[in-house]
């Protein structure tokens, strides 16, 4: 753009960081395949989020728990070079070495001194199997991780709903219930899009957005059908 | 009933759906989904449309009656995406309404914000017409009584060829006074929603803050209080941008109040897009941004906006020496060129006087080769500006290089008049040659006289 003067508009980076249960019950009726699926198909919606806010660089990371937890993508990368590296299931359920690992991830530095709220998207289908608790508290004492935007996605009827409720630490949200693959494919794509709006183009009315959501949710009116359900 | 398939939305491809005009539509792809609901491909008898159907539990009577009143009041103006008819269907728990296509050549502001490839052809010429033609299209709005309340980046779309815009999402638009909620990003936002004042609603006092903060976006790219006191912020949430945008919002360029201008090294978009305004525009800003804070009334204006930007439109000219664009002050001296910063070679300027009245408003052109007269500048209060009918037209003479002339590219007659007291006619498709000291009267009332600088 040399015709007119100035370069692009300042933008504020936009950290946000999946945390995705690995656990063994994940890898059975190919849930775990289905949640591979799911991150592939909301890459296009994030994109289109983070181009409608030029105000924000989006730049996404991804742990992974079982037994204990791991940086499956370490390096924040800007949404348009990202591309998603399949995860896989085996052992427990160690949400607390998750949020551990995370809360190492929201201290300032590694974090810059200028950002935008951080979105940390957890997506679960069973009880955590170590203290997560106590990670929990560690990710609320970094001053990013207690600003954090927050979306939980719990997977089938075995969902810890008290322990995703926790993480959201907002009485308002709740967490998004998927029974069926379309229903986590939507829900993905819902936690990633409006949580990235949420947290680079604040609203006066709060966090508002991420309240009830699933009824505004597309594709779960779309006819989901029932013989899919895990 | 044709077979349907799923389109990743609420409505199944095939759908067939019932317009209150009793028009068949029958959907066909998923375009997108926003904050209020999705937006479809749809085709309609009428050929080729878009439908936007809302999630349910935002389908209610209120927003029902909005759309009603607003289809009502359609009058057929190609810069908006206006609701045509409303779409409901007994059996669905929603409805929504049908409205034109967008045309491929729009693209949205975040793109001219991120400096995308794909608005490269903007020029400061097109971004000034986009200006104007926003401007335009909101003031057609608010005459009518319609506030739009959600003024943003997101809904005015433009071509960068050209400047032509188109003002989407118009649903959110209200008839003034009609009650409606505070929804909506807190940097359009005037200060005052942001800081929920009692009594305060949103409407075409609050219109007028948000307008001049796209328009400081397209211009400046930046947000107008986006200087020092932003940089000291670490995280910019919800209780940071009341702060920055509602309770104490300070102009990166208040000539009084100077604790928030830009620094260098972190927000030089602005630095140099700002050193780079006529002056005529600054002053616009500087009004809206100061006493506009706390003082409503004193917000620029549509009809101010318009003249600014159109008589900075009149007043464009290219760097001899790198050949781009530079906006100069109309009437005002030569720039150092924003691109190559030598100094800017001024062109003679046609200082034309239009209108039969005793209010006889002064345009100053700047006559540099191409440049163009339009029927708007031979009126007092143009109602809009049409940039497609050029009346006259700054051509090269035949053969003798370095003279220019005006060729009058109207349907009627202008006569000259030299210094000397002589007296001649230029007829359609001829030319006038340009001299300092020349008088032009273009008709209905216009007079024009070519000034050396
Ligand atoms: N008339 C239209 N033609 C083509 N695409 C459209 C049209 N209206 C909206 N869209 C697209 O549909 C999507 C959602 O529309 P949007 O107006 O943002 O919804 P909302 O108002 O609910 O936020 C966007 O991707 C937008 O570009
Ligand atoms: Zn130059």
């Amino acid at each position: 753009m040399s015709d007119i003067p100035g370069g692009p508009m300042a933008s504020r980076p936009l950290h946000f960081i999946w945390l995705l249960d690995c656990s063994g019950s994940m890898g059975i009726n190919g849930k775990i395949t289905q949640l591979n699926y799911a991150i592939r198909e909301a890459i296009p919606e994030m994109r289109k989020a983070a181009d409608d806010n030029p105000g924000a660089e989006l730049l996404v990371r991804a742990v992974t728990f079982s037994s204990g937890a791991s940086w499956h993508l370490a390096a924040p990368t800007a949404i348009q070079d990202f591309t998603w590296e399949d995860v896989y299931a085996h052992s427990t359920t160690d949400l607390g070495a998750a949020l551990r690992l995370t809360s190492e991830a929201l201290k300032t530095p590694p974090m810059p001194g200028r950002a935008l709220r951080p979105v940390l998207a957890l997506v679960s289908d069973g009880l955590p199997t170590d203290d997560w608790r106590s990670g929990l508290r560690d990710i609320d004492a970094t001053p990013w991780g207690k600003r954090a935007v927050r979306v939980a996605i719990g997977i089938g009827e075995d969902a810890d709903r008290e322990m995703l409720k926790e993480f959201l630490a907002n009485p308002e949200q709740e967490p998004l219930r998927v029974k069926n693959p379309k229903q986590l494919v939507a829900a993905i794509r819902w936690a990633s899009t409006v949580a990235v709006a949420t947290a680079s183009t604040p609203a006066v009315e709060g966090d508002k957005q991420l309240a009830t959501p699933m009824d505004r949710t597309p594709t779960i009116t779309a006819g989901a059908s029932d013989d899919d359900v895990w | 009933m044709s077979s349907t398939q799923g389109t990743g939305g609420m409505l199944d491809a095939g759908t067939r759906l019932t317009t209150e005009r009793d028009e068949q539509v029958t959907v066909k792809s998923l375009l997108g989904f926003g904050g209020q609901g999705e937006v479809y491909e749809v085709d309609t008898p009428g050929g080729p449309a878009a439908l936007k159907w809302y999630f349910p539990q935002l389908a209610d009577v209120h927003r029902w009656r909005i759309l009603e009143a607003l289809v009502d009041r359609a009058w057929g103006d190609d810069r908006f995406l206006w609701p045509r008819t409303i779409v409901a269907d007994p059996s669905r728990e929603s409805f929504g309404y049908v409205m034109d296509l967008r045309p491929e050549r729009f693209h949205d502001l975040p793109a001219l914000l991120r400096r995308d490839k794909a608005v490269a052809a903007a020029t400061p010429r097109s971004l000034i017409t986009t200006a104007l033609n926003t401007v335009e299209a909101y003031k057609t709005l608010h005459e009518q009584g319609i506030a739009y309340r959600d003024i943003s980046w997101g809904n005015v779309f433009f071509d960068p060829d050209n400047g032509d815009v188109l003002v989407c999402d118009n649903d959110n638009a209200v008839v003034e006074g009609e009650s409606a909620g505070i929804e909506g990003t807190m940097n359009f936002m005037a200060p005052e929603l942001v800081r929920r004042d009692q009594g305060v609603k949103p409407g075409i006092q609050t219109d007028l803050h948000s307008l001049a903060v796209l328009l400081f976006y397209l211009l400046m790219n930046h947000h107008p209080f986006d200087g020092a006191l932003e940089l000291r912020i670490h995280c910019l949430d919800e209780k940071a941008q009341r702060k920055l945008y509602g309770t104490e919002p300070v102009f990166v360029y208040d000539p009084v109040r100077t604790a928030n201008r830009p620094v260098p090294g972190e927000q030089d978009t602005v630095i140099a897009t700002w050193g780079v305004l006529p002056q005529v525009l600054r002053d616009l800003f500087i009004k809206t941004f100061t006493e506009g804070l706390t003082r409503p009334g004193e917000r620029a204006r549509e009809s101010e906006w318009r003249d600014a930007l159109s008589a900075v439109r009149d007043a464009i000219v290219p760097c001899a020496t790198c050949g781009k664009e530079n906006m100069t002050q109309p009437d005002g001296a030569a720039p150092a060129c924003w691109k190559c910063r030598r100094p800017v070679d001024l062109p003679m300027r046609l200082e034309l006087t239009a209108g039969k009245g005793k209010r006889r408003p002064q345009r100053h052109i700047r006559l540099n080769r191409g440049a163009e007269l339009y029927p708007h500048h031979l009126h007092e209060d143009p109602e809009r500006h049409d940039f497609g009918t050029p009346i006259g037209e700054v051509t090269p003479h035949p053969t003798t290089p370095g003279r220019f002339g005006l060729t009058n590219r109207s349907t009627w007659s202008w006569r000259v008049r030299r210094a000397d007291g002589s007296q001649l006619e230029v007829p359609p498709g001829r030319t006038a040659a340009l001299r300092p000291g020349l008088l032009l009267e273009l008709g209905d009332g216009a007079e024009a006289v070519v000034r050396e600088r």
